[in-house]
């Protein structure tokens, strides 16, 4: 069984967030808690479902990372939920702390070229 | 301006919209609301939550703006967003990167300009749509958007029909020339005339594209102006109460409209208009004159005799030449003209526009256009009343800001919804492949020489790109995790020429989509009779020329 992590959308703001080891909600992947036994799923499921009551997220879920569990989630679309879309808009201004865009982002398959 | 002008009745409903949506939105996030409860709440304010946060869709009702609410449109991208919006094909647009909190801030700003973002989420009747010409075309026999907005009047919040089996949508063209998709819609209107000269509505019930695609059938070749309201009821009735809920997927009026047959169902929408027929739908023909008063044509001023003229400049400038044989449209009023302000810049993400782009615009329109603007459901801009004389100055300025990509209704004018970039339902990108697409496409003369045709591509099957419907038709399927594309030919969405686009063969992966595209262009370009736009080419031979020459690479790869 692959590695899974949780994953949610921030109430707040609908920002994709993953459920990390102390119980927060990082925008990261990587800081994600990845577990593949089903019991140890199972109770940080419990724990995100948690969150939705406390009204941190909504949409509570488990994704598989890939096989090299660095290169990010194992579909492309939860690999563009997480670093946001692959195409850059124009006149695109990033908050501070989102990650740049364009076919560049880490863990999308860059785009073939024309 | 040509601009419906709210009255303190209008103002006051908005006004309380958005204080009810503020004290929903403080609710849900005190906790009084759950997200079960909060979430048919939001999608009535038009607030979806998509892959990346929460996206704001806003109503350009017909797309008709003008140029302080796409100032505010500006202002709502910069101030609330990341500095740019989204025109989508159904004439709203999208903004990104949404704060739940700010929201109610935001419709009460869309509100302080008459705008909101009623009907763009839900099982309602949706932002009605129009011709984007609408009050220019020579063809034209009236102006529809005042029936546009009557329409939206008794739509919004219609207490029989806010919980619809499904979502519905109607387009309404004043013209003979089908320039809205009627037969692509869940009603189309045609506006015609009687034997006795009469003007009335066509029309058409049970198109519609998504994964069951169909195109409209007529149920009523005439239907009087003060019918128009009380035949609209019949048919929403006969499909409230007869669509289907139990299945998602079978839920659109096309599905009845298909199980009943187009004359049962015609039978069945007339026997409901007997009994409302002269009721309380019938159109008060005072409150049409109210609103037509607003939709009065501005004051156009005659032909500046000093002016330079749009051929001597032609003559010296060759990109301006080439932007005037594709960007303009005949205005039905001498010394004017309409300006297709194109969204698709090469490499360009269609649709998109800047917040900065979206501020100039507005100043254009008010130095060249009575400060009027219109969205069309091809994901451009038109500035519809500009005098001729101004025709060069205007587009040295567009140039200036990046808008004046001579394109408009060539390849390299393509339709794309947003895809697995943004949204929650696709399966594939979609605007990546626009980007090569008119990134491969981009040299004028080859465009040019190609000559119209109509690109749209889906990211998944629910085609908001209207992939269906174009000439060239891309659909991204997942493929084990990889994004494939089935390429159709044929479809088209002008009036009773339309049609659904047949499939070229198997999907084929993204890495080959512009190869595919150009040697479909390739084969066009060798058989085509002279003059023949692409469409009719396919029109006349079919797929199978294309099958043959996009199959032929495929064995030479194989082999």
């Amino acid at each position: 069984m692959p590695l899974q992590v949780i994953t949610a959308n921030r109430l707040t703001d609908g920002a994709a967030v993953y459920l990390t080891p102390s119980g927060g909600w990082s925008t990261r992947v990587a800081d994600a808690h990845a577990a593949s036994d089903p019991e140890t799923l199972g109770a940080i499921k419990a724990r995100g479902d948690a969150a939705v009551a406390d009204r941190l997220v909504v949409g509570v879920y488990a994704i598989p990372l890939a096989a090299d569990p660095a290169a990010g989630p194992a579909r492309l679309r939860e690999r563009i939920r997480a670093t946001g879309p692959t195409v850059t808009p124009p006149g695109y201004r990033a908050p501070a702390d989102a990650a740049q865009l364009g076919p560049a982002a880490p863990g999308v398959r860059p785009d073939a070229t024309v | 301006m040509q601009l419906y002008n709210y009255r303190a009745d209008d103002r006051r409903f908005l006004a309380e919209r958005v204080a009810e949506f503020r004290d929903q939105v403080a609710r849900r996030l005190s906790g009084a609301l759950s997200e079960d409860e909060f979430k048919p709440l939001r999608l009535m304010n038009g607030l979806y939550l998509q892959l990346h946060a929460y996206m704001l869709r806003v109503a350009i009702p017909y797309g008709t703006l003008a140029s302080h609410q796409l100032r505010a449109l500006a202002e709502i991208a910069r101030r609330y967003d990341r500095g740019f919006g989204h025109f989508t094909t159904r004439q709203n647009i999208q903004f990104n990167w949404i704060k739940l909190e700010d929201t109610p801030e935001i419709l009460a700003l869309l509100a302080s300009v008459d705008m909101h973002a009623l009907q763009t989420s839900g099982n309602c009747i949706r932002n009605v749509t129009a011709d984007h010409f609408a009050g220019v075309a020579a063809d034209e026999i009236e102006d529809p958007r005042i029936w546009c907005e009557l329409i939206r009047q008794w739509s919004t919040l219609h207490p029989e029909f806010s919980f619809l089996p499904r979502k519905f949508k109607i387009a309404v063209t004043g013209s003979p020339e089908d320039r809205a998709a009627v037969r692509v819609h869940d009603i189309g209107l045609v506006m015609v005339r009687d034997d006795a000269g009469a003007v009335g509505f066509e029309v058409l019930v049970g198109g519609g594209q998504g994964r069951t695609p169909m195109i409209a059938s007529t149920i009523r070749r005439f239907v009087p102006k003060r019918d128009l309201l009380s035949y609209l009821e019949a048919i929403m009735r006969v499909y409230n109460l007869h669509g289907r809920r139990d299945n998602l997927f079978k839920a659109r009026i096309k599905i009845l409209v298909q199980s009943l047959g187009a004359e049962a169902f015609a039978r069945a929408v007339d026997a409901e208009f007997a009994t409302l027929q002269g009721g309380l739908a019938t159109v008060d023909e005072a409150a049409v004159a109210r609103i037509a008063a607003d939709f009065a044509p501005p004051p156009y001023r005659p032909a500046d005799p000093a002016a330079p003229e749009v051929k001597s400049v032609a003559a010296v400038e060759p990109a301006f030449a080439r932007w005037t044989r594709t960007n303009l449209f005949a205005h039905k009023v001498a010394g004017h003209t309409a300006v297709i302000v194109s969204l698709k810049p090469p490499g360009g993400i269609p649709g998109d526009a800047s917040a900065d782009q979206m501020d100039a615009l507005a100043d254009l329109a008010d130095r060249f256009s009575f400060g009027e603007l219109r969205v069309t459901h091809g994901q451009n801009l038109v500035l519809p009343h500009v005098r001729l004389g101004e025709v060069p100055e205007l587009w040295r300025a567009l140039d200036v800001h990046g808008l004046a990509t001579a394109n408009a209704g060539l390849i390299s004018d393509m339709i794309a919804c947003p895809g697995l970039d943004y949204c929650s339902l696709a399966n594939t990108r979609s605007i990546p492949i626009a980007q090569r697409l008119s990134r491969r496409f981009s040299d004028p003369d080859q465009i040019d020489r190609i000559g119209p045709l109509e690109i749209k591509i889906s990211g998944c099957i629910n085609a908001c790109g209207h992939h269906h419907v174009g000439h060239i038709g891309i659909l991204g399927v997942d493929k084990k995790g990889d994004e494939f594309y089935q390429i159709t030919l044929g479809g088209r969405a002008d009036g009773a020429r339309s049609a659904l686009g047949k499939l070229l063969g198997p999907a084929i992966p993204s890495a080959r989509v512009i190869d595919v595209v150009q040697q479909i262009i390739d084969t066009y370009l060798a058989i085509r009779c002279p003059g023949e736009p692409f469409a009719d080419t396919v029109a006349r031979v079919g797929v199978g020329p294309f099958k043959t020459a996009t199959t032929q690479e495929r064995r030479d790869e194989a082999a």
